[in-house]
């Protein structure tokens, strides 16, 4: 049976000093198709993941992560991709944990596979308390306003299958997108599992990661998306 | 004090219409919102010079005063205009996306194989 074809989908956006380093640990585990979207940096983030040998869809205005992952998926589509990585550019996920990703999907056993580092065998390292907090916090407004059970709503690590990309349509172009995605998975009956993985804060990361702030501009574009849809 | 309001008025719905039709023959502003503006100014025009139509309109309306009443009218023109001009902009940020995501996808770009692994090709087949 022919092996699945995995594309790993990057939004980057001045990522010039990590794109390297994820990009080299994502190849040295194997994986050979690797799309950045370069969502309109102004700095070496375009050249740099193009000498690395990456596929690089460059937006020319910068838009947001949400609308960076939908022109990553449409183009694994395109491309012919079986399962659908998204990927952090800065750092935060491993590659190594790809394979505990991908695999439920490779044994049929879901169409979404959600990373979270609050379950069991889950961590997040250097998590600033005020981020843990509002994490938290997420998940219970999750539960409540998409109704889907989950332990870990805004985490950039999950794959999907081809079915599932096609079905999931992300309309928030920022990082609302997190939520709308699990809003679509639940709204479409999307068969879906957490896996643990594990999500690295460094210095920078927190720095240039979703602000505490956004928080409340999510909360109030998610209740307005329900309310006007 | 009244007298200085009105002449106010009248001047700032004279600036309205000249600087919306300004802009309009500049191909700045759209036919629609020219009209809308310069029917906004018309109306501060009408008013400066017969004040005593915000006064009958407050008390079919039941507000006391006329200058209340223009309160009330400019908010609740504002707010359709505010609302207006969002779903506006979201409509064009969503055609932007769309424009943006398009043009992305049909220029993917990726390092052409240098000398080295041209050969390296070769030697392989």
């Amino acid at each position: 049976m022919k092996s699945p074809d995995i594309f790993i989908v990057v939004a980057a956006y001045n990522e010039e000093k990590r794109i390297l380093k994820a990009i080299s640990g994502l190849q040295n585990f194997g994986y050979r198709n690797v799309i950045v979207v370069n969502d309109g940096s102004r700095d070496r983030t375009r050249e740099l993941a193009l000498s690395s040998g990456a596929v690089v869809l460059s937006h020319p205005v910068n838009l947001g992560q949400g609308a960076a992952l939908r022109t990553g998926i449409h183009y694994a589509l395109k491309a012919g991709a079986d399962i659908i990585v998204t990927f952090d550019g800065d750092g935060q996920h491993q590659a190594s944990e790809i394979s505990r990703l991908v695999t439920p999907i490779i044994d049929r056993k879901a169409d979404a596979v959600l990373g979270s580092r609050f379950i069991k065998k889950g961590s997040a390292v250097n998590i600033p308390s005020s981020r843990k907090f509002f994490l938290k916090a997420g998940v219970i407004f999750t539960r409540l306003v998409s109704r889907i059970r989950v332990t870990d709503t805004h985490n950039g690590f999950r794959a999907l299958s081809r079915r599932a990309a096609s079905r999931i349509d992300i309309k928030m172009n920022d990082m609302t997108h997190a939520s709308e995605i699990l809003d679509e998975i639940h709204k479409k009956k999307i068969k879906f599992v957490e896996v643990p993985v594990t999500i690295t804060y460094s210095e920078e990361s927190v720095m240039k990661g979703q602000k505490t702030s956004n928080a409340l501009r999510i909360f109030a574009k998610m209740v307005n998306k329900k309310i006007f849809g | 004090m009244a007298a200085l309001f009105n002449i106010v008025l009248v001047l700032i719905g004279v600036f309205v219409i000249v600087f919306s039709r300004l802009n309009f023959s500049w191909n700045k502003l759209s036919k629609e919102n020219f009209l809308l503006f310069s029917a906004g100014g018309l109306v501060m025009i009408i008013i400066g010079v017969f004040p005593q139509l915000s006064f009958a309109a407050a008390s079919v309306l039941g507000i006391q005063r006329g200058s209340d009443f223009l309160l009330y009218f400019s908010v609740i023109v504002l707010f359709y205009l505010l609302i207006r001009q969002s779903v506006k902009t979201e409509q064009v940020e969503s055609k932007l996306s769309k424009l943006v995501e398009n043009l992305a996808i049909s220029n993917p770009e990726r390092k052409k194989p240098g000398k080295e692994e041209k050969s390296k090709s070769r030697q392989k087949k």
